[in-house]
C-alpha cells in the first residue's frame, strides 16, 4: 500500500515548515553531482569540438596518402590517383599550425615570447574544384543545394544543412587562389578579435608566423551560420596554404573516397602498388589519432577528484537524511500510533529520497553546465598546450550523462534514506532521541571502524591483484578514501574522550565544548567523515601536483644540458621540409664558438617484441627518436633501469637502445628484451613484415621521460640508420665552446646555416620555464575542484552544526537557565566546530598521504606510465589543513550564534 | 512602576557600566557564597508586573508579590495562568513587559540579558519538571556544571562526590543521566541547583513527571537541602504532598496573585 495522501502531505508540511532542512539535503547532492557533470561534460565538448574539427577537415574521405617521413606528399601523386586510376573522389590537403598576432606584435616581438603571445590556429588549404564528392559544402558542387540531407551536405550528423554551403564554395572558386584569402566561421572571428585586440572583417589583415617569418592573410569571408565549420581554423586555396606554410607545393596528403565494394581491396591493392617510396595509403578513420586515449590521462586525475567529491557529497546526503528521519520521530511516531504501517513510513521516506534526488540532480546538472562553462578556457588552454589544437566553444551535455547524473543523485539518495531508515527502525522509540542515541552511535561508529579497516586492507588487494588495471586502482583508491572515512567518527571520539577527560574546567568553553562535541558523534561524525575526506583529497593532489612538478622540473633540469636549442618552426612536420641536414649540423660544429651539436629526428615505425606480453607475435607502430649525442649530453637521461655497464657504447654504436618509462609500461618490456624495429614503414604490418627490413636491437635501458603518455625509443643515428637512409633532424642542441655565450652561440648558428633556414631558437632556460607553466595551467581545473570539494564538506559541517544546534536547544538553553551567558554559547558551539574540524584536518594528513601514494604510484603509473619521487609540500598540507579548519570554523558561525540566540523560556518550556 | 522607556535606558547603563547601581532600585548583587557554606534567603519583590504574550494577552497583568528571605512559596494555578511565566521573569530568564523584578536588592528587570545571565549564574538555583539534565554530560559533570560556570572549577569535584553522596547516590557519578531513573535524575537536578548554595530556589513543576512516592522523596530532599541552606524557596506545583510543607501558598488567577491559607497541621517546622 502507498502512504496516503494524508500521511504524505504530513512529510511535506514538515519540509515547507522547515525549508533549510531541505536545502541542506538538497545541497550535497547537488555538489557532487555539479562535480562529475562538470567534468563529463567538459570532456564531451573538447571531444565534439575536436570531432566537428576532423569531421569538416576529413569530410567523407576514406582513406588517404600520407608521406612516411617529413617529405610530404609530392604534388604529382595527386595528378596521378585522378588520371591514372580514374579516381575524381581525391582531393588534396596542406594543413599546417600558425600564430596569428596583431600587426604591432608581430614586429615587437620575438623567440619565446612570440610563442605566448598570439593565437594559435590551423591553416587548412583545399582545392574546391576538386572537393565535390568529399566536402561538398566548400565546393560549387551542385549536389550541395540548401535544404538537402546532412548526408548529400557532408556535414557531421546532426548539423543542420548551412543554408551558405553553395557561397562558400562559389566564393572559393572566384576568389581563392588570387591573394592569400582566407575564410573562417563567426566565431573564429570574434576569437581573433577578442586575442589580438583587432577588428576583424571581410578585408581585415591578419599577420601569421610561420617559421618565424610573418605571413600576411586577408580575410575572404566570415560565415555567420557554418556551425559545421571548425572553430580555430582558416581555410584556403590548397596553393595559398603551401604558399603560407613554405611548403614548396607538397601537400599534407591527397584523401581518397573509396566506398567498400567488391572491387574496393583490388583498388586499395593497385594504389599501394603504385605509390612511390615514402608514401603509404591509410585509413581515414585511424588518424592516429584517438581523443579518449589521448586525453584519458588528463581526465584521469580529474575523474579521481569527481568520484571523491561524489563520495563526500554521499556522506552529506546520509548525514542529513539521519537528521530528517530523526527529526520528525514524533510525527512517525504518532503516524504509526494511528495505523501507519512500519513499510508505509519506509515508502514515504523513500519517497522523499526520490523527490531530493530529483531537485539535486536537477540543481546539479545546472550548477554542472555553469561549472563546465566556467571550466572550458582552462581545459581548451590543457587540450591546446598538450595534445592539440581545438576551440572549444559550445557546450556539449549529452542525455546520458544527464541520465546517469539523475540515477547517481537518486541512487545516493535512496541509499543513504535505506541505512538512515533501517538505522533508525533498529534503534527503540526511546533512543531515537539523540542524546539516547549517542551510545548506539558510538557502537556504530566502532562497527564502522572495523569496517573502514576492512575496507583499506581489501583496497591494498584490489591494487595487488588488479596488475596494471586503471579501474583497479581507481575502486583501490576509492576503497582506501571510503575505508578511512569510515573510520574517522570512531577515531574523534577517541580523541575528544581522551581530551576532555584533560582540559581544566576552568578553560570553561573548550572543557564543556569538549564534553559537548565527543557526544554529538551521532551528528557530527559524518559530516566530520566527509570534511576529512575532502581535506585529504587536496592534501593528496597537492602533494602528488607537487611531487609530479618536481619531477618534471629535475628531469628537464637533467635532460637540457645544451646551451641552446634550434628547431624548425611553423609548419607541420609532415610538409615539404626535411629539417636540418646533416650538412648543416657539421657546418655549425665547425664554429668555433660551438664544442658540440646534438640533434633530434622524430619518426614512428613498426615494432615486435621478442618477450611482450603485448600482442605478441603482431607489430604496433612505435615512436621511434634517434638522436645524436655525446657523452655529457646523454648522461643528462635519468635511468630508471639500465645493463650494468657499457649501455652508452652499445648505444652509441647502434647495438642497443632505450625505452622510455611510459613504453617500458605500456608495452611490458624490460631491459634485455629484444626490440625489433622495422625501416618498411607501414605503421599497420602485418606479422609477415619482411625479415629482411627488420633490426633487432637489445633494450639496455629504461629511462624517466615525462615527455610522451604513449612512450618511446631512443636511439643512436647509427642505430637508426640500420632503418632509415634520412640523416636529418628535427632539432638541435647546441652546446658552447668554452668562453661562448648565448649571443655567440646564435651568431654561429645564423652565419652557419645562412639565410635560407628558417627556425626557432631557444634557451634550455626557456623551455623549461614554457614546459612548467603549460605543467601549472595543466593543473588549473584540478586545483578548483579541490576547492570545490572543500566546500561541499564545509556544506556539510554548516548542515550538520545547524542541525545540532536545532537539536540542542533545550540543551543550550539548560546551560543559559544555569548562566551560560550568549558568548560563553557562542565560543562553545565554534570551538566545538573548530575543534572537531581541525582533528578531522589532522587525520587527513596521513590519509591524504595515502591518497597521493595511490595517485602517484598507482593511478599515475597505470594511466600515464609516469612514476615520480614524492615530495611532500608542506606549506601546501599546511594550507589545506588551515583551510579545512576554519572551514569548520566558519561553518559554525552562524549555527553558533542560532544557538546563542536561543530563546531560553520557549526552549525549556517545550518537550 | 517603570515605564519601557524607563527599562530600555537602564539595559543601556546596564551594558555600560556592568553591574554598577544605575537608580536607588538597583544594587549590585551580593557575591556569591562559597560553595556549600549557608548563603542565607533572598528577599523578593515583584511590582506591577505586566507580562503580555505575543498577540497582547496579558498573562500576568500588574502582579505584586513579596518574598521574604528563606522563605518557602508555594505557587497554584491552572494551566496557562501563567506561573512558569512568573518564575521565568525571577529568574531573569525573561524580562516583564513593565513593573519591577527586585532579587536582593537587585532589579532584573533593569539588567541587561547578560548581566541577568551573570545573577543567575550566582544567586539563583533552578529546578525543571523534566529535570533537563545535560544529556551529553556525567552526573558528576552536571552536577560541576553550575560551579564551572561560575569560575569555580578548583574543587568542583570533591565537592560534586558529596554531593552526591547527600543526594543517595554516591558512585554513580561517571553515569550518562539517561541511565538513572526519573527520581534519580531529579535528585540530581536538586543538587545541581543548589550546589553552589544560591540564594533563591526556583523551582517549576519538580514532582510532575514523578509518581507520588519519588514525588514525596523529591521534595524532602529539596526541602531539607534548601533549608540547610537558608535559601528562599519558590515552587511551581500541582502536586498536594508538598502544599503541607510550604510556608505560604499563593494562587495565580487572571495574571494576579491570591493569598491562600497554609494548613500548619501538615507543614513540617523550618
Amino acid at each position: 500500500m502507498r502512504p496516503g495522501p494524508l500521511t504524505r502531505r504530513a512529510s511535506l508540511a514538515y519540509f515547507r515548515a522547515h525549508p533549510l532542512q531541505l536545502m541542506l539535503g538538497v545541497m550535497g547532492l547537488t555538489l557532487g553531482v555539479a562535480i562529475i557533470v562538470a567534468i563529463h561534460a567538459t570532456r564531451e565538448s573538447a571531444r565534439a569540438a575536436y570531432d566537428l574539427t576532423a569531421d569538416a577537415l576529413n569530410g567523407r574521405a576514406t582513406h588517404r596518402i600520407v608521406a612516411e617521413g617529413p617529405g610530404g606528399v609530392p604534388p604529382e601523386v595527386f595528378v596521378r590517383v585522378r588520371r591514372e586510376l580514374g579516381l575524381t573522389a581525391s582531393a588534396p590537403v596542406v594543413s599546417g599550425s600558425m600564430r596569428l598576432y596583431a600587426s604591432a606584435d608581430a614586429q615587437a616581438v620575438t623567440g619565446p615570447e612570440l610563442q605566448r603571445r598570439g593565437l594559435a590556429v590551423r591553416l587548412v588549404g583545399i582545392d574546391p574544384l576538386s572537393e565535390g564528392r568529399l566536402r561538398p559544402r566548400f565546393a560549387g558542387d551542385a549536389q550541395s543545394r540548401p535544404g538537402q540531407s546532412k548526408r548529400q551536405a557532408g556535414g557531421k550528423a546532426g548539423d543542420a544543412v548551412d543554408n551558405h554551403a553553395e557561397v562558400v564554395g562559389a566564393d572559393f572558386i572566384a576568389r581563392a587562389g588570387t591573394a592569400d584569402r582566407v575564410w573562417m566561421n563567426a566565431a573564429t572571428a570574434r576569437r581573433i578579435a577578442g586575442v589580438l585586440r583587432i577588428p576583424v572583417e571581410v578585408d581585415s589583415e591578419l599577420i601569421g608566423y610561420v617559421a618565424g617569418r610573418p605571413k600576411s592573410l586577408r580575410v575572404a569571408g566570415i560565415l555567420s551560420q557554418a556551425s559545421w565549420m571548425p572553430d580555430q581554423v582558416l581555410f584556403t586555396d590548397v596553393a595559398v596554404a603551401s604558399r603560407i606554410l613554405e611548403t614548396d607545393g607538397r601537400l599534407s596528403r591527397v584523401d581518397l573516397r573509396i566506398p567498400r565494394s567488391a572491387s574496393s581491396a583490388a583498388l586499395l591493392a593497385e594504389i599501394g602498388k603504385r605509390l612511390p617510396t615514402g608514401l603509404r595509403l591509410e585509413n581515414a578513420a585511424d588518424d592516429g589519432v584517438d581523443v579518449g586515449e589521448m586525453t584519458g590521462a588528463f581526465y584521469t586525475n580529474l575523474t579521481a577528484l569527481g568520484l571523491l567529491a561524489l563520495l563526500v557529497g554521499m556522506f552529506l546526503v546520509f548525514s542529513t537524511q539521519s537528521f530528517l528521519v530523526t527529526q520528525r520521530r514524533e510525527l512517525f511516531g504518532t503516524l504509526r500510533a494511528l495505523g501507519v504501517t512500519r513499510s508505509e513510513l519506509a515508502r514515504l521516506v523513500l519517497l522523499e529520497a526520490l523527490l531530493l534526488g530529483l531537485i539535486g540532480a536537477a540543481l546539479g546538472v545546472g550548477a554542472g553546465v555553469l561549472l563546465s562553462r566556467a571550466m572550458l578556457g582552462a581545459v581548451a588552454t590543457t587540450l591546446n598546450d598538450l595534445y592539440f589544437e581545438v576551440a572549444i566553444n559550445a557546450l556539449v551535455v549529452p542525455p546520458m550523462l544527464v541520465v546517469t547524473a539523475t540515477t547517481l543523485a537518486i541512487g545516493a539518495a535512496v541509499i543513504a534514506s535505506l541505512l538512515a531508515v533501517w538505522r533508525a527502525g533498529r534503534t527503540p522509540a526511546e533512543q531515537l532521541r539523540r542524546a539516547a542515541a549517542e551510545p548506539a552511535s558510538r557502537r556504530a561508529a566502532q562497527h564502522a571502524l572495523w569496517v573502514g579497516i576492512g575496507l583499506v586492507g581489501l583496497s591494498g588487494m584490489i591494487v595487488a591483484l588488479s596488475g596494471r588495471s586503471l579501474v583497479g586502482g581507481f575502486a583501490g583508491l576509492f576503497c582506501l578514501a571510503l575505508g578511512a572515512a569510515l573510520g574517522t567518527p570512531a577515531l574523534l571520539v577517541a580523541i575528544l574522550e581522551w581530551l576532555s577527560a584533560r582540559v581544566p574546567g576552568r578553560l570553561v568553553a573548550l572543557a564543556q565544548a569538549t564534553r559537548l562535541s565527543r557526544n554529538s558523534v551521532s551528528r557530527t561524525g559524518v559530516a566530520c567523515a566527509a570534511l576529512m575526506l575532502a581535506a585529504a583529497t587536496g592534501i593528496g593532489v597537492s602533494i602528488m601536483v607537487a611531487s609530479f612538478r618536481t619531477s618534471v622540473d629535475d628531469w628537464l633540469h637533467a635532460l637540457l644540458r645544451a646551451d641552446l636549442y634550434a628547431q624548425m618552426g611553423g609548419a607541420d612536420a609532415a610538409l615539404g621540409r626535411s629539417g636540418f641536414s646533416e650538412a648543416d649540423i657539421l657546418a655549425i660544429e665547425r664554429r668555433p664558438e660551438v664544442a658540440f651539436v646534438s640533434s633530434v629526428r622524430r619518426a614512428r615505425m613498426p615494432a615486435r617484441f621478442s618477450a611482450a606480453a603485448y600482442v605478441p607475435g603482431n607489430a604496433v607502430a612505435v615512436d621511434v627518436v634517434a638522436y645524436r649525442l655525446h657523452r655529457p649530453a646523454f648522461d643528462g637521461f635519468v635511468l630508471l633501469e639500465a645493463d650494468a655497464s657499457g649501455v652508452f657504447e652499445r648505444f652509441q654504436a647502434g647495438q642497443a637502445v632505450m625505452v622510455s618509462e611510459p613504453f617500458a609500461n605500456r608495452y611490458g618490456v624490460r631491459v634485455g628484451d629484444i626490440l625489433h624495429l622495422s625501416g618498411a614503414g607501414d605503421a599497420a604490418p602485418s606479422a609477415a613484415a619482411g625479415a629482411e627490413d627488420t633490426v633487432g636491437l637489445r633494450i639496455a635501458a629504461v629511462y624517466r621521460d615525462y615527455g610522451s603518455e604513449r612512450g618511446v625509443v631512443a636511439m643512436s643515428r647509427a642505430g637508426f640508420a640500420q632503418l632509415s637512409n634520412d640523416a636529418g633532424a628535427d632539432g638541435l642542441g647546441l652546446y658552447a665552446a668554452p668562453g661562448a655565450d648565448e649571443a655567440d652561440l646564435k651568431r654561429a648558428l645564423s652565419s652557419a646555416l645562412g639565410a635560407g633556414l628558417v627556425f626557432d631558437v631557444t634557451s634550455s632556460r626557456a623551455i623549461r620555464e614554457r614546459s612548467l607553466e603549460v605543467f601549472d595551467r595543466t593543473f588549473v581545473v584540478t586545483g578548483v575542484l579541490r576547492n570545490l570539494a572543500l566546500l561541499i564538506a564545509c556544506a556539510g559541517m554548516f548542515s550538520a552544526l545547524l542541525a545540532l544546534a536545532l537539536e540542542r536547544q533545550r540543551v543550550l538553553a539548560t546551560y543559559r537557565a544555569l548562566g551560560a551567558d550568549r558568548a560563553l554559547v557562542f565560543r562553545m558551539t565554534l570551538i566545538e566546530s573548530t575543534l572537531t574540524g581541525g582533528l578531522a584536518s589532522l587525520f587527513a594528513v596521513p590519509v591524504g598521504g595515502a591518497l597521493a601514494w595511490g595517485l602517484i604510484a598507482v593511478i599515475n603509473v597505470r594511466s600515464f606510465g609516469w612514476s615520480m619521487g614524492v615530495l611532500v609540500p608542506f606549506d601546501e598540507v599546511l594550507q589545506v589543513v588551515a583551510l579545512a579548519t576554519l572551514a569548520a570554523a566558519l561553518a559554525a558561525v552562524v549555527p553558533a550564534f542560532s544557538a546563542a540566540r536561543v530563546r531560553v523560556s520557549e526552549a525549556l518550556l517545550y518537550e | 512602576m517603570h515605564t519601557n522607556r524607563e527599562h530600555k535606558n537602564a539595559s543601556g547603563a546596564e551594558r555600560a557600566g556592568a553591574c554598577a547601581p544605575v537608580s536607588s532600585s538597583t544594587r549590585v548583587p551580593n557575591p556569591p557564597n562559597p560553595p556549600g557554606a549557608p548563603s542565607g534567603g533572598a528577599p523578593m519583590s515583584l511590582a506591577h508586573v505586566v507580562k503580555r504574550y505575543a498577540g497582547g494577552r496579558a498573562v500576568l497583568d500588574g502582579l505584586d508579590l513579596e518574598v521574604g528571605a528563606g522563605e518557602f512559596v508555594v505557587v497554584l494555578g491552572r494551566s496557562g495562568s501563567g506561573k512558569s511565566t512568573l518564575l521565568n521573569l525571577m529568574a531573569g530568564i525573561d524580562v516583564p513587559d513593565s513593573g519591577r523584578v527586585q532579587v536582593a536588592g537587585s532589579d532584573l528587570a533593569r539588567m541587561s540579558d547578560a548581566g541577568r545571565t551573570r545573577f543567575r549564574r550566582d544567586h539563583i538555583g533552578l529546578v525543571f519538571q523534566a529535570f533537563n539534565l545535560v544529556p551529553t554530560l556525567s552526573v558528576l559533570q552536571n552536577l560541576c556544571l553550575p560551579l564551572e560556570l561560575c569560575g569555580r572549577s578548583v574543587g568542583a569535584n570533591m565537592l560534586a562526590e558529596r554531593m552526591l553522596e547527600r543526594l543517595g547516590l554516591a558512585g554513580r557519578g561517571s553515569q550518562a543521566p539517561e541511565s538513572l531513573s526519573g527520581g534519580e535524575q531529579q535528585r540530581v537536578a536538586v543538587g545541581r541547583a543548589l550546589i553552589h548554595s544560591p540564594a533563591l530556589i526556583l523551582a517549576d513543576e519538580p514532582t510532575g513527571a514523578l509518581d507520588l512516592e519519588t514525588a514525596r522523596v523529591v521534595v524532602e530532599l529539596l526541602d531539607s537541602m534548601v533549608r540547610d541552606n537558608g535559601s528562599t524557596l519558590v515552587m511551581v506545583t500541582h502536586a498536594p504532598e508538598v502544599v503541607g510543607v510550604a510556608d505560604r501558598l499563593l494562587t495565580l488567577n487572571a495574571g494576579r496573585v491570591v493569598e491562600r491559607e497554609v494548613s500548619r497541621a501538615c507543614a513540617p517546622d523550618r
